[in-house]
């Protein structure tokens, strides 16, 4: 049997050795993707991006200055030089300093990430546990009224934007009601958690709710249609367990597939929920690199989504195995 | 603080996240070294108040704390409040008047203009670190001689090079000497710039230029910092700031928030200021504050908030006690009319409306062949546009009425600028746009209701912007004003730095520009449209004219006088009958604040300190939140 993602067929009877060497395989694999995405980069910000010393001078300046700072940033250099340095900046991890602030790009990554995870983690533990949960109540009661009248809210929860959200509970909850401050995050860990932090996950798990229950919904239905539950049921096993027990555990693997789709995106947060409550993380910081043209943070941030988009998949991939056991190796 | 009755369950749920993981990123102190304990209790005597805080926003955020490494107005807010240039422009004086800062008294000048002696106060200290040892350190003459040699610094491409080089004595070859080394040698002597004892410095010019004084109130030019800490740090200087300043800095999480406290070691200095006896609202913070001690706020904290709705209900909120600039969107439901509203009112709000020294003009090409050159029918056709524009409009329905039209190409609050002084260089007159037009040749020939070139040929005007909501605002008005007298406008939208390169090389047509003044004077702007700096000098016009370029050099030469004035208004209607720049406007920044913030004015410089001249009332605070 394969998995629904069909890249997967490990050796049946070499289960341990398959696996490394499934693995190796799809690591090899990674390089050639991963240069793909550095020749992509490096073609769009030298030959689309503009000259970025034009960015840095400002409005009155001297071809001269001009010229000192390409030398500054290296962008005198020929081309493959530049391509050169910038593979040794990924095999280091050291993109060097952000042309606009200075500041070491590592540095900028580390110290963002806190608060994005802060945001984003929650928010994905959040909405899988209690889309899943939902999710299988819904499917229970497929064809019912309630079943029509939820996936109807969750169409039209669908269909707003989720710039207007944020924009209404900022107002409404936080200024209006005043049980969030409207923005802030501040030095403390404990006070971003308990005070700063709990109206953005809200909102962006209640957003985030509606596509994933009717996704998962459609996944519960997928099982609950198959010969293996009316089996069950015909065994005269209770609902509960056919349910939890055989339809969850089946229904799984989908679910796991959306949830590595998902994963690296709590790397680089939500840039307009970032911006709009002042969170320090790093989709904002991306969002401030692209509007000042700092292309060493841009660098850095599209190669290492690559990379952890990349070794997500894998991730995801293997744990079909530890989920589903009739995942055959071969 | 405001009423905050968050969902605890919600935040049981959030601490999902794991401390540990998460901890060391949240948040990045930065303390600017570690202070000798006996320095900090001598300080601590005068500090003020810590239960003072200040809180407000800026709208882009800081790119750095190494003065002259920034070149942007918010990094220069925050380092005039952490370092010191020699000089400054008094709080309360409008228009602005130059004062020493660091200075005992303002500079002495020779009789030939060319040589500048700057005398410092004694027993002014930097803030604490760990590189002066435990000892208190000094700034001395020679801190500036540094300062302003690493404006040469190639590694650091210093914004403001422009500002000094060429005009110091010696510049030139120090710069190319630099560039080619790609490095400086600090010790190497700058002919025009040396210390004459451990207080006293001394800079030669290479021709009289009264102006140049302002670039030493600049912080990005001339605030003091100390070598040893540059070279402690080395690239991470900008992270680490130490200066003489009222506040340094306690916290910062870059691009987000910073904190500041004040610097134990600020020198002695009491309130004091010279507004204009005309000026009631500057009177009323004299009377109040004179004599204070400074600074008088314990904490500032600064957060950026890019987006406009947070900025202004974190400020209706409480949450802070300032806004800094009224988001325009905001100002028909905030101040109709340029009214405080009537719910803003009653809550006692205070709101400042000032002019802010900035320009937004429109350059055409002089070089260009359809819109440029000096014969009558190219003037007649960049009048006609002139004419046909509706600047009131853009007032009105784009910037929400937070402008004034513009009627010299420089605004209100500089020197040099005369209310009286008028003229029609911001009259929407499509009659006589038309009749321009129609009197040089400019007619619809093939009537398809465009008019060509007196010749027969095309007339498309290429109107160039960039990708952004008020340009596209811009746009739209740009090409309705202009198809209403029968001309074509055909509008090219481009990224900032392709326009700027294509501008510097002379090749766009027209493009709409806003500039702020780095110096009170309308020298800024004139200089723009000064023969020479065509190109990359910032007169991108291209505009070359005799009797305009001998005016400015006059004028260069002389300090603020009405002489001088009457040269600048020389120079002003030449720009409009030649007609290189059609102006448009002066933004207003409408600043808001609580009854308890007390002593709050912009600054007609953006980048000037304020900070250490305002004050909460802690009494009136406690009033105002309890509804009294």
């Amino acid at each position: 049997m394969t998995s629904r993602r069909g890249a997967i067929t490990w050796p049946e009877n070499k289960k341990g050795n398959g696996v490394i060497a499934y693995i190796f395989r799809r690591l090899w694999q990674m390089i050639p993707t991963l240069a793909g995405v550095v020749l992509l980069i490096f073609f769009l910000f030298n030959w689309v991006g503009g000259d970025p010393a034009l960015v840095l001078a400002g409005k009155i300046t001297n071809p001269e200055q001009i010229a000192n700072i390409r030398r500054q940033l290296g962008v005198d250099e020929p081309y493959w030089y530049q391509l050169w340095v910038f593979v040794k900046q990924i095999v280091t991890f050291d993109f060097g300093r952000s042309w606009a602030t200075n500041e070491e790009v590592s540095h900028i990554f580390l110290t963002r990430l806190g608060p994005t995870l802060t945001i984003m983690l929650p928010v994905l533990v959040l909405e899988t546990v209690i889309g899943v949960v939902l999710a299988i109540g819904v499917a229970y009661v497929n064809g019912t009224v309630t079943d029509r009248m939820i996936m109807m809210i969750c169409t039209v929860a669908m269909s707003i934007s989720f710039l207007v959200y944020i924009i209404v509970a900022q107002y409404l909850f936080g200024f209006r009601l005043g049980w969030f401050p409207v923005q802030g995050w501040s030095e403390s860990y404990w006070r971003n958690v308990t005070t700063f932090a709990p109206l953005p996950i809200m909102l962006a798990v209640f957003v985030g709710l509606a596509p994933v229950l009717r996704l998962y919904r459609s996944f519960f239905l997928d099982e609950i249609n198959h010969d293996y539950v009316r089996t069950a049921r015909s065994k005269g096993l209770a609902e509960k367990i056919v349910m939890l027990k055989h339809v969850l555990r089946n229904a799984l693997i989908p679910i796991l597939t959306n949830i590595g789709i998902a994963l690296p995106g709590i790397f680089i947060g939500s840039f307009l929920m970032e911006t709009f409550f002042s969170i320090p993380g790093i989709g904002r910081e991306i969002l401030v690199a692209v509007n000042r043209s700092d292309f060493p943070v841009i660098k850095a941030a599209t190669v290492y989504l690559a990379m952890i988009t990349m070794f997500i998949n894998l991730l995801v991939d293997v744990m079909y195995k530890v989920v589903d056991p009739r995942v055959t190796l071969k | 603080m405001p009423r905050f009755r968050f969902v605890s369950s919600l935040s049981i749920v959030a601490g999902l996240a794991l401390p540990l993981l998460l901890g060391p990123g949240v948040s990045v102190p930065a303390l600017a070294g570690t202070p000798a304990d006996s320095v900090v209790a001598s300080g601590k005597a005068n500090a003020p108040d810590p239960a003072k805080v200040l809180r407000y926003a800026f709208e882009v955020a800081e790119t750095s704390f190494d003065p002259q490494r920034i070149s942007d107005v918010y990094s220069g807010i925050v380092n005039n409040a952490m370092f010191d240039a020699p000089l400054r422009y008094d709080y309360l004086a409008r228009p602005a008047k130059l004062i020493p800062n660091t200075l005992a008294a303002l500079p002495t000048v020779s009789p030939d203009g060319l040589t500048y002696t700057f005398h410092l106060r004694q027993g002014i200290f930097f803030d604490n670190h760990e590189v002066f040892g435990g000892k208190k350190r000094e700034l001395v003459a020679e801190d500036y001689v540094y300062t302003i040699k690493r404006l040469f610094d190639p590694k650091l491409s210093a914004p403001l090079l422009a500002e000094v080089e060429g005009y110091l004595l010696g510049s030139d070859e120090y710069a190319t000497m630099a560039r080619k080394a790609n490095k400086l040698d600090y010790d190497a002597p700058l002919a025009g710039l040396h210390s004459l004892d451990r207080y006293t410095f001394q800079i030669r010019l290479t021709k009289p230029m009264p102006n140049f004084i302002y670039n030493f109130a600049d912080c990005r030019v001339a605030c003091a910092v100390a070598r040893e800490v540059v070279e402690h740090y080395k690239e991470d200087f900008g992270a680490h700031p130490v200066g003489t300043g009222a506040y340094r800095l306690a916290f910062w999480k870059r691009s987000s928030k910073m904190v500041f406290e004040p610097n134990p070691n600020y020198r002695e200095e009491y309130f004091q200021g010279e507004p204009a006896a005309d000026d009631p609202d500057g009177q009323a913070i004299l009377k109040r504050l004179q004599g204070r001690r400074l600074p008088m706020v314990g904490r500032f904290e600064v957060d950026v908030i890019e987006e406009l709705q947070p900025r202004w209900l974190a400020f209706l909120n409480q949450e802070h006690e300032l806004l800094w600039r009224l988001p325009e969107e905001y100002a028909t439901q905030a101040v109709p009319n340029n009214q405080l509203a009537p719910n803003l009112k009653k809550r006692d709000l205070r709101m400042e409306q000032v002019p802010a020294l900035d320009l937004t003009f429109m350059y055409f090409n002089i070089e260009d062949p359809i819109v440029g050159g000096y014969t009558p029918d190219k003037i007649a056709l960049r009048r006609a546009v002139s004419l046909g524009y509706k600047t009131l409009d853009e007032i009105r329905i784009i910037r929400k009425n937070q402008a004034i039209p513009a009627h010299a190409p420089y605004p209100p609050g500089v020197a040099g600028y005369d209310p009286n002084f008028r003229t029609s260089a911001n009259e929407y007159s499509p009659a006589k746009a038309k009749a321009l037009l129609d009197m040089y040749g400019y007619l619809d020939r093939d009537g398809d209701g465009y008019r060509e070139m007196p010749d027969g040929s095309p007339l498309v005007l290429k109107f160039n912007s960039t990708p952004n909501a008020r340009d596209k605002q811009i746009d739209e008005l740009f090409t309705r004003s202009m198809n209403e007298i029968g001309l074509k406008l055909a509008v090219r939208k481009a990224k900032w730095p392709d326009l700027l390169k294509e501008s510097n090389a002379g090749k766009l047509m027209m493009w709409q520009l806003g500039s702020s003044a780095a110096s009170p004077d309308a020298n800024d702007w004139l200089t723009s449209l000064y023969g020479p700096n065509a190109g990359f000098k910032g007169n991108r016009a291209r505009f070359k004219l005799e009797a305009y370029d001998r005016a400015y050099e006059k004028a260069q030469r002389l300090p603020d006088s009405p002489e001088r004035t009457a040269l600048y208004q020389e120079m002003a209607k030449l720009m409009v009958a030649y007609a290189p720049w059609k102006i448009n406007t002066h933004r207003i920044h409408t600043d808001m604040w609580y009854p308890y913030v007390i002593g709050f004015r912009r600054p007609l410089v953006q980048t000037q300190s304020w900070w250490r001249f305002v004050d909460i009332d802690l009494q009136a605070r406690r009033d105002y939140l309890a509804g009294k």
